[in-house]
């Protein structure tokens, strides 16, 4: 849900009802947790703004798929789509190539990536990304 | 040994690729004779001169060209940089020569490793870079290494292996070095885990967070600093997730601690041929292929060992 308004809402997802991997993916969209602790999903993504996400955790290969998922998603309906990365401890270099792959496959798209840490913004560099070709831009 | 090198001894410059050549020497007037006319010639035909020896040897080269044409036109890289981490000295060298071929410039180097001071791992991994520089140049325009050693310090085990990597020989009569071996390159055996005993993880898809899980636990018990545990999680992530990619879905992580070093070690099943793999740096529009360049650049020292067996991804970070 994007926080457009000042509002708390409790999603509640029985477990009987759900498979476990299910539970996995929604907690990975929402930025709290309530009710008995479950596996923490190696990165969350949510909404902070408008066409503004906050990415937290580590998107690696195994989450590469659904990140890549999720930014194709976004961008096809935001031109610029901000990427808050405070909390992102780490992205691989699965995850790097889908974000890239994401963004130039549809024209016109960008992503910024905000508040990255010293190792995300070095191995997007190490990865070759830093290129005007590549429209990702790294910013404070 | 005659050692002593002359300008007029020197191999013709202009012949196309690279030209990796052994220089054995007996002290420092040697050093200097075929360091000398090695760097005139090269700045006589306008070419590119970059120099990567100690600090000791770099005075003595800045002293005796002082006042010459080449004293401006020398490029010092610090040798002890360069080779602390072997991983990276490809790239390093390769980046040099794009920007030198792009402005029509062909390049001279002189490298000499700085053998003391390495544990043997480093000293292994330095030796093979050096025989690994004669395949990763195989297509470069003109671009000619001189490889000092100095006979008098170096032990002899590491300049017989230094005779056995280089192409070509600088004595009185330069020119092909018939102790070369051209490959497959005898690598050292990577020896066991030492104790006290090693932890082990088996992991599969979706097991890469327990795999860090297991790699923090063993660094913070050793107080490493937080930065270095950022890159030393991301390269083991992206040795695990070559195993799950190529290494037949599956892999084992082993980390332990020796002399001051954390290592961790990733095994799989999988085996890789190209032997570049992970030096060059990479181009924005490659596909794949970024995972052994990232380890190499984030720890301070990788080994890699692949056969028909398996293959065996070490990463060394140093603990002080």
């Amino acid at each position: 849900m994007r926080s457009i308004c000042s509002a708390i809402v409790v999603c509640s997802y029985p477990r009987e009802a759900f498979s476990v991997s299910a539970l996995e993916q929604v907690a990975g969209v929402h930025p709290h947790h309530a009710g008995r602790r479950m596996k923490v999903p190696d990165f969350r993504m949510f909404c902070v703004g408008k066409d503004c996400w906050s990415v937290s955790g580590v998107v690696d290969f195994d989450g590469a798929a659904a990140f890549g998922t999720a930014v194709r998603e976004l961008l096809a309906s935001a031109s610029t789509l901000r990427l808050h990365c405070h909390d992102l401890l780490l992205m691989d270099a699965a995850a790097m190539q889908t974000l890239t792959d994401a963004v130039l496959s549809i024209e016109g798209r960008k992503v910024l990536i905000e508040g990255a840490n010293p190792t995300v913004r070095r191995n997007w560099s190490l990865a070759g990304y830093q290129v005007p070709q590549i429209p990702v831009e790294l910013v404070p | 040994m005659n050692d002593h090198v002359t300008a007029s001894a020197a191999p013709d410059t202009k012949g196309p690729g690279f030209r990796h050549e052994l220089f054995p020497y007996q002290g420092e007037t040697a050093f200097l004779d075929g360091a000398v006319s090695f760097i005139k010639d090269a700045v006589a035909g306008s070419e590119t001169v970059l120099v990567a020896v100690g600090a000791t040897k770099q005075e003595v080269l800045r002293q005796e060209l002082a006042g010459t044409d080449a004293a401006k036109s020398v490029t010092y890289l610090d040798a002890a940089e360069l080779g602390r981490r072997p991983g990276r000295l490809i790239s390093a060298w390769a980046d040099r020569i794009t920007d030198s071929t792009a402005k029509g410039q062909p390049v001279r180097g002189i490298s000499e490793s700085q053998w003391t001071g390495r544990t043997p791992g480093e000293r292994a991994e330095l030796q093979y870079y050096e025989w690994l520089l004669n395949r990763a140049f195989t297509a470069a325009p003109a671009w000619w290494l001189l490889c000092p050693y100095d006979t008098t310090s170096v032990e002899a085990d590491v300049l017989q292996t230094a005779r056995s990597n280089h192409p070509l020989l600088r004595a009185a009569q330069s020119g092909p070095n018939t102790d070369y071996q051209d490959g497959p390159y005898p690598f050292p055996d990577l020896g066991a885990p030492c104790d006290p005993p090693y932890q082990e993880l088996v992991f599969h898809a979706g097991d890469l967070a327990q795999v860090r899980d297991k790699v923090t636990g063993c660094a913070t018990a050793h107080h490493l600093e937080p930065g270095r545990l950022l890159d030393l999680l991301a390269a083991v992530t992206e040795a695990a997730a070559n195993s799950i990619r190529h290494g037949g879905g599956t892999g084992t992580l082993r980390t332990w601690t020796e002399q001051d070093e954390l290592i961790c070690e990733v095994r799989d099943t999988g085996h890789f041929q190209e032997p570049l793999a992970g030096h060059l740096r990479p181009r924005h529009d490659q596909n794949g292929g970024r995972g052994l360049w990232l380890i190499h650049q984030l720890c301070d020292l990788v080994q890699i060992r692949t056969t028909q067996d398996g293959t065996t991804v070490r990463m060394i970070t140093a603990l002080s």
